[in-house]
Formats: C-alpha cells, sequence, structure tokens
C-alpha cells in the first residue's frame, strides 16, 4: 500500500483543487462542457442491438462481430487474428481477467476471446483464466481486462481499475481512504506492462448500488468499450454510467462516492488520460441511447 | 445442520425450493459478495441465509434474508433507497405495535426485486426475469417473510426528525437514510475519504435532506444536508467534532488552537454555509445552507432533538 496519507474531502471538489473527472462524478457537472486538447488515447464503443434478446440473453454470432470490431478498431489491423498478433505473440501466457463475481463478465464473452485467440494462434493452454490473487498475474506475461461494467458503492464506479484488486493481495484494503490507489496495483512488478487490451463487458451495465445487483439499476446498453489505456476506457464508463444516472433521474446524478481512484491512476500512477477531451472515441454500429 | 430461520413455501407460483439454505456469516461475507460486504457489516451484519426457487423457464428467484443485530440496522440498509413501489406486505395480527400513517414504506419493490425490512430482519427477494407472474411471486414470497413478525418502530434519531424546519425547510423523506459507517454516509453524501465524523457500529446517525419549500414545489432549489450523530458517550462526540474541524474546518480548527470557540459554529465555505453543533453525545452537521441563519436555525431545531432524546432516554 502507499504509504500517502492524502484526505481529500467534498471540499477539493468544490474548489476544484481535485480535477475534472472527479468534480463531474461527485458534482454532476457536464464533461462535454470541459476544453478540448489533443486526443491522446483511444476508446472504441460497439453496439449492436441483436446482441441481446428480450431476456438478455446473448447472441453469440452477433458478439462475435462485435469483437471482432473491437479488435479491428482498436488496433487498426483489417481482421481479428491480425489484431490479435499485433497484441500479443505465440509463446505468450494469456490471463484473461473476468469480473467473477456479483455482475460478472458475461461468460459467451470470455469464451469468444479465447477461441478467437486460439483462432489467432495461441495455443489453448496459454490461455487462462488470471482473476484471483498476485500469483494469477504473475504466472501470465499478457493481461486482457475484461471487466464488467459497473457502478460500486465504494469507489463509485467498479470497472477497469478495481477489476485487478485481487493482484494486490489484500483486496479489502483497497476498499475504504486507500481506493484512490487502486491504479497502483497496475504498477506492482508482476502486474506493469502486461496488460495489453482492456475489452469492458457493457452488455448490460449496472448504474448504481453495484456491486450487488440492482434490476432497477442495469439496462441493456448492449456494448463493448475497449482500448489499450485503462484510463481513458474507464473515463468513457464512467461517462456512460453517469449520462445514464442523469437519464433516469432527469438532473444529475452523481456518483457518490466519486470515483477518486479514476484521475489518480492518471495523475499519481500515470496509467493514462483521466480527461475525456484528449481521448479520441469511436462509435461503431448501435447508435440509440449511446450515452457517449 | 443448521435450519433455516423461516419456514418459506416450498413452492410459489412456479418457482420451487431449491436445495437447503446457504448460510453466511461475518467472516464469509466476502466470499458471498466481494465488495458488497462492508455494506452489511456496516451495520452490525449477523448472518445472511440465502434461498434460491427454480422454475422450468422462468428463471430463478434469489431470496436473501440478512440477519441484523437491531431493527435499526434493518431499517438502516432499506433507508439506503427508498425509490420503487411501496408494498404493504403486513398481515393481520401480528401482536405487534401498529403502523402509523408516517412510519413510510416497509417494503419496496421495483424491476423484480423487493426490499423489505422487518424487524431485524432485511431481505432481498430478486426475480431473474421480471413478469407478472415472477412479481407476484416475489411478493408472496415477501409477505411470507414478513409474516408473524413484530412491525418494530423506525430508529428514534428518524422518528424524531422534524417534517419541517422553520417555515422554510421542507424534509424529503425519500433522502433520510440512517447509518452508523462512513462508508455509508459517503455512498449517499460524499464529505471525505477518511472518517472525519467517526463514525462506527456503536453510532446512529442519519443523513438527511431539507429542502426549501415543500418537496413537490422545491424543484430545483437548493437543498439542506444535515449529519445527526449520537455517539457511544460524549468524549467520543466531542472527539470526533474536533477530528471533523480539523481537517475539513482547518482555520476553524486552527482559532480553537488559540482560544476555546465551544462546541457550536457557523463558517461559509465554497458551497454555502456549513455548521456544527454537539450536544452531550449528539453532534449535528449542516451543510449547503443558503445562508448563516438558516444554519443556526437548523442546528437549533436539532440540538433540542438531541436533548429530547436524552431526556426521554432513547
Amino acid at each position: 500500500m502507499s504509504d500517502d496519507k492524502h484526505v481529500i474531502t467534498r471540499r477539493d471538489f468544490v474548489r476544484g483543487t481535485v480535477g475534472a473527472t472527479l468534480g463531474a462524478a461527485a458534482l454532476g457537472d457536464s464533461l462535454a462542457a470541459l476544453a478540448a486538447p489533443v486526443p491522446t488515447s483511444h476508446v472504441v464503443v460497439v453496439r449492436e442491438q441483436a446482441v441481446l434478446d428480450g431476456q438478455h440473453a446473448v447472441n453469440t454470432a452477433v458478439l462475435k462481430t462485435m469483437l471482432r470490431d473491437v479488435l479491428t478498431n482498436v488496433t487498426g489491423k483489417a481482421e481479428a487474428t491480425s489484431a490479435w498478433r499485433s497484441l500479443v505473440k505465440p509463446d505468450d501466457v494469456i490471463g484473461l481477467v473476468a469480473t467473477d463475481h456479483l455482475n460478472r463478465t458475461h461468460s459467451e464473452l470470455i469464451e469468444l476471446v479465447r477461441d478467437s485467440l486460439v483462432a489467432s494462434g495461441i495455443p489453448q493452454g496459454n490461455i487462462r483464466n488470471a482473476q484471483g490473487g498476485p500469483d494469477k498475474a504473475r504466472a501470465c506475461t499478457v493481461l486482457i481486462a475484461m471487466p464488467a461494467l459497473k457502478a460500486h458503492w465504494l469507489t463509485g464506479i467498479g470497472t477497469v481499475l478495481k477489476n485487478y484488486i485481487t493482484f494486490s493481495g489484500s483486496p479489502s484494503s483497497y476498499h475504504d481512504a486507500n481506493n484512490a490507489n487502486l491504479g497502483e496495483i497496475w504498477n506492482m512488478p508482476h502486474v506493469k506492462g502486461k496488460t495489453k487490451l482492456v475489452l469492458v463487458d457493457a452488455l448490460r451495465p449496472l448504474c448504481d448500488k453495484g456491486p450487488q445487483p440492482d434490476p432497477r439499476y442495469m439496462w441493456d446498453y448492449k456494448g463493448l468499450i475497449a482500448g489499450k489505456d485503462p484510463v481513458a476506457v474507464e473515463v468513457v464508463c464512467l461517462r456512460v454510467i453517469l449520462q445514464k444516472r442523469q437519464a433516469l433521474r432527469g438532473e444529475p446524478w452523481p456518483l457518490s462516492p466519486p470515483p477518486l481512484c479514476v484521475e489518480m491512476a492518471d495523475k499519481k500512477y500515470g496509467l493514462g488520460t483521466s480527461r475525456m477531451e484528449q481521448i479520441q472515441l469511436d462509435r461503431i454500429g448501435w447508435a440509440a441511447d449511446a450515452l457517449v | 445442520m443448521k435450519q433455516a430461520s423461516l419456514n418459506l413455501p416450498r413452492t410459489v407460483g412456479a418457482w420451487t425450493l431449491s436445495g437447503g439454505p446457504q448460510f453466511v456469516g461475518p467472516q464469509d461475507i466476502f466470499n458471498y459478495m466481494d465488495g458488497a460486504g462492508e455494506l452489511y457489516l456496516g451495520y452490525r451484519f449477523k448472518r445472511l441465509e440465502v434461498q434460491r426457487y427454480s422454475s422450468g423457464t422462468q428463471g430463478e428467484i434469489l431470496v436473501e434474508l440478512y440477519w441484523m443485530e437491531s431493527s435499526d440496522d434493518a431499517y438502516g440498509l432499506l433507508s439506503g433507497d427508498w425509490g420503487g413501489e411501496s408494498i404493504d406486505l403486513q398481515r393481520p395480527a401480528s401482536g405487534s405495535s401498529s403502523r402509523t400513517a408516517t412510519d413510510g414504506p416497509r417494503a419496496l419493490y421495483g424491476a423484480g426485486l423487493l426490499r423489505l425490512w422487518s424487524d431485524n430482519l432485511y431481505a432481498r427477494v430478486m426475480a431473474e426475469h421480471e413478469t407478472d407472474a415472477s412479481k407476484a411471486a416475489v411478493q408472496a414470497l415477501g409477505q411470507a417473510i414478513a409474516a408473524g413478525r413484530s412491525t418494530a418502530p423506525r430508529p428514534a434519531l428518524i422518528r424524531a426528525l422534524p417534517d419541517r424546519v422553520g417555515s422554510r425547510f421542507f424534509l424529503r423523506p425519500e433522502r433520510v437514510t440512517f447509518l452508523r459507517s462512513h462508508l455509508v454516509l459517503n455512498s449517499v453524501y460524499f464529505l471525505s475519504s477518511e472518517n472525519l465524523l467517526e463514525l462506527g457500529r456503536d453510532c446512529e446517525a442519519a443523513a438527511i435532506t431539507y429542502g426549501q419549500g415543500p418537496a413537490k414545489t422545491t424543484g430545483k432549489a437548493k437543498l439542506v444536508r444535515v449529519l445527526l450523530a449520537r455517539y457511544a458517550n460524549e468524549a467520543a462526540g466531542e472527539k470526533a467534532l474536533h477530528h471533523f474541524e480539523q481537517i475539513y474546518l482547518p482555520d476553524r480548527s486552527k482559532q480553537r488552537s488559540a482560544s476555546p470557540v465551544g462546541d457550536n459554529g457557523v463558517v461559509a465555505i465554497e458551497d454555502g454555509w456549513t455548521g456544527f453543533a454537539r450536544s452531550g453525545r449528539g453532534l449535528a452537521v449542516v451543510f449547503e445552507s443558503p445562508d448563516e441563519a438558516s444554519a443556526r436555525l437548523l442546528l437549533g431545531d436539532f440540538t433540542r432533538i438531541f436533548e429530547k432524546l436524552e431526556a426521554s432516554r432513547e
């Protein structure tokens, strides 16, 4: 754990001494109101209306197409196979890090990623489930982060950055004031630099009261959100959650607590950009109620 | 072998009880719900029983029974979110105290999830797929859970809240949360990444909101937030106030070091007027008040609440 002792209070947000991303989450400001410098990170949002049926069951054929679109657009390659080959090597040991608990990553997506890697020449035996303790990460040369999109009652958002909490070896120590330091896990020696793709399952997100499922706050977004910059992907996820909350309430409905970890992951741990205006966002597929 | 605490029906509509109950204690709650256990532990959780109902084609119904140390704790869990359709699950002749119109909901339903408070029990009954049939089954299970159980009163601190303060400030009942943990406070009103008010399992606290004008007319009017806390003893309340001032109102804290300034005060900060008043083991803090006089008016009322509660030994 970090020894830094910085007490963030509500006043920091009101003053603006804690930055724009967090302020927007805490106080409901419009992200669109922020200034617009040059994009430094690339995030892809792929959505298809037919990927879920009325009972929220997954259409795997449609999901497979979505996965291909994600891979080709994130990497700029023409096919899924070449996309994977640009991200991983055949002798890599690849850990798929999915949400395995409340509001879990759809198993269909995990299987499609696995199949897609095998089709790209990765031996089946080199692909494993890496969610769990630090040893799981240690055993892998590449990690594919595959969290499910959800708000979290302790950390504001509980998606990308929080997905590696078990790699710390002491998850509960990040659930209190230290949740701001979730980014440091990504810089631990057994984790740092291994994540080649962040692929968020946004098929049926949860925008409040997570991680325990509450169907009042779940909806069929029918999307995948992906990129190589974990902070940028988290920021786009955050925006989807915030926009959905505003749509439900008809007024800004900030996350509480604010997701302190997001800007810290940028400013303190250097994992990527937390500024929406620095993210090049590509939207593919179904456009209705995209929220970003 | 442990037995289920409640005799739930074996079948309800198209759903049949599937397997025996699963028991989860405070030590292993994180195995059952990683990342959500703190919510229940923050309310003095004793144990959880989980039952599942299955049907051929209509999905599962999950029943979670959270047994808490007191009725106040179970109420607190429901009070974290007053959204949903209010459902009356009470059957007659439970031999308990009567409900009043001002009690507020004891069961709330929305999108397949029923949440209910019944004495020291908080329950969640959730259908995998919401249909008319699953809604009826979920509500029937809710009735079975509540049947014959006493109807405990709301926490004393909540019952004591005035519906109106002065002529201007009206209680927003949908924004009243009973709590003990700063994590819960932060989930309804973010104050700090640290436990500034030193809340804990031996505290009783309420995060509440007053609007300027009746709820239907307040619209986007500025809301005033209030935190009321009763500590185990006066010294704990005094320590909490000192901690709060030190971090949240550091300028005020410096004044206090230079010369005693008392246990109440009102300060203009970035988002309005913040005031605090301590009375015995009670501490009231007002946030985002539109002006100094309003903050003092609110604090005066809440101080009197603490005095009344102490006098009545509640």
